[in-house]
């Protein structure tokens, strides 16, 4: 097995189940943080990883998954072949605005089920066949407040401004055509206006 | 070239010199709130005034130089409390007036960053910045540093000193805090929380409050100091994954904190990056990083006129000059 992607969270290899391609995705102990804390976080995270990737997947592409070991805290899940948004944007390979409604799209979509993503970034949207896969759900959670929605925006927002700054305006205007909820982007103003970075 | 920098965005008044980008004085006051007492901003702002006279000519003779021998004024007009930015922003117009030398506003947190990167031969570093009221993951991308991540309410320094204040501590709680936890043994879980790369505190100071009634002091510090570490630790860890950044630096002055350098060290060292945290003179509120700053942004001069305070200035709104 070899690793393809060593993240924040999590380690991921390039494997076979069955003769398909697959990604296992580990989460593995930090040496940073006390063996309590950091088995709690683990497990939730990839019980919720595998809860929300499920939930999700009636309302917008993810990865299936494939087997589940909480002993290693590792998750096996159909491999994507294609590329994360992140790069597609630095390559110049997505049209900002098609972009941006697509991305306002799918997270209404996810929003009506009541479901906040949590840590909505580029790097975890993928590109394959003409239509993007969301993954990493490990802080998802399952969600009615309105709250909870519009912060899951703000960090897309956030995200957009420091990484993608020469496109930031375009995808995110556009996004919020795709989106269509007033009220969670009002809610959002509130937020951003209350907080001390504006 | 001198340039003379003034800080006094929150508790520190401070200031410093610079002879190009070599530092001649770091000199500081810092005012001490009353006992069990968070800071106030009047307060502090009147111990600025009544302190900047001695300061500065501390600075001057620690520089061996006269007020005359100035060629630049800095001073940090944002991000602060209101009451106290005014003080140094009076000050610095005053002496670039008086002196006809060019004013140069700094912004307090890319000073942090500048004096840091300088004093740690650092080049393009992501920059954990922890202080009282400011909790940010910050790097340069294009000309301007970009806010990666940062705290959605209280800062994390405020955090330790206000549950230090609930414990009973007294100031600097957030020291106090560190010592007590070192003694603890049993973590009480507390709340957790990250969102992306974006963090949040006043759960936590609540709940550790709570807990604190049945608890040892020494495992509720324990439990708190973890807790709030690993978060930090935690968005950091996704903002260097994130900006493939080789480097980390860690400046504020919760970078005092040797349970944070520990994780830091040891979060690094599995990305292979290099870790990084200044003098300790460096990390806390100081005047030289304004000075040095003020000197290296120095065609950022404005009409002392024109120069206001900025009390909720974002870095990343300051244009970087290029190098010459
Ligand atoms: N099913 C998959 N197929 C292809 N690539 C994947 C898949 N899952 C993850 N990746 C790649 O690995 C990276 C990290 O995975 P992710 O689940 O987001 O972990 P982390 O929590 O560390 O961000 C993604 O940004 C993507 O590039
Ligand atoms: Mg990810």
């Amino acid at each position: 097995m070899n690793v393809v992607y060593r993240g924040a969270e999590a380690t991921l290899y390039r494997d076979k189940y069955l003769g398909i391609p697959v990604i296992k995705k580990e989460r593995k102990p930090k040496k940073y943080r006390i063996r309590e804390i950091d088995d709690i976080i683990r497990k939730e995270r990839i019980k919720k990883e595998v809860k929300m990737l499920k939930k999700a997947r009636e309302v917008v592409k993810t990865p299936h998954t494939l087997q589940v070991n909480l002993k290693d805290h590792s998750i096996v899940m159909e491999e994507l072949e294609g590329s994360t948004i992140k790069k597609r944007i630095e390559e110049n390979q997505e049209n900002p605005q098609k972009l941006g409604r697509e991305i306002g799209k799918m997270i209404r979509g996810l929003h009506d089920k009541n479901i906040a993503h949590n840590d909505l970034t580029t790097s975890n949207m993928i590109r394959k066949g003409g239509e993007i896969f969301l993954i990493d759900f490990g802080m998802a959670e399952d969600t009615h407040r309105i709250e909870n929605k519009a912060m899951d925006l703000l960090v897309f927002k956030k995200m957009l401004k420091s990484t993608h700054w020469k496109v930031d305006r375009e995808i995110w205007e556009n996004m919020k055509k795709g989106y269509r909820d007033e009220k969670t982007i009002k809610k959002l103003k509130e937020i951003e206006e209350r907080a001390r970075y504006l | 070239m001198n340039c003379l920098g003034i800080e006094s965005t929150a508790h520190t008044l401070g200031i410093g010199i610079t002879k190009k980008e070599e530092v001649v004085a770091n000199e500081r006051s810092i005012y001490k709130p009353s006992p069990g007492k968070g800071i106030v901003p009047s307060e502090a702002a009147k111990h600025h005034s009544k302190t900047k006279k001695k300061v500065l000519e501390d600075a001057l003779k620690k520089a061996n130089i006269e007020k005359e021998d100035l060629d630049i004024v800095a001073v940090a007009s944002g991000p602060g409390l209101p009451p106290c930015l005014l003080e140094g922003v009076k000050l610095a117009k005053k002496l670039s007036n008086q002196l006809k030398i060019p004013l140069v506003p700094v912004n307090h947190c890319i000073a942090h960053i500048e004096i840091g990167k300088k004093d740690c031969k650092s080049k393009d570093p992501l920059v954990q910045y922890v202080s009282g009221g400011n909790t940010q993951i910050i790097s340069q991308s294009g000309n301007l540093y970009r806010i990666y991540g940062e705290t959605l309410d209280i800062g994390i320094g405020n955090a330790f000193d206000k549950f230090a204040r609930n414990l009973g501590l007294q100031m600097p709680g957030g020291p106090k805090i560190m010592q007590l936890a070192k003694k603890g043994e049993n973590y009480i879980p507390l709340p957790y929380t990250v969102k992306g790369m974006d963090l949040a505190f006043s759960g936590l100071v609540t709940e550790a409050t709570r807990k604190s009634e049945n608890a040892e002091k020494e495992d509720i510090a324990y439990s708190f100091q973890e807790t709030a570490l690993s978060m930090l630790i935690e968005v950091t860890e996704r903002a260097l994954a994130h900006t493939k950044k080789e480097e980390l630096l860690l400046t504020g002055g919760v970078a005092a904190n040797t349970r944070l350098q520990e994780m830091n060290q040891l979060m690094a060292k599995e990305h292979q990056a290099d870790f990084y945290v200044p003098k300790r003179e460096y990390c806390g509120d100081n005047g030289a990083m304004i000075a040095y700053t003020g000197y290296i942004y120095r065609e950022k001069n404005q009409d002392p006129k024109e120069v206001d305070i900025n009390p909720t200035w974002r870095p990343n709104t300051y244009k970087i000059p290029l190098p010459k």
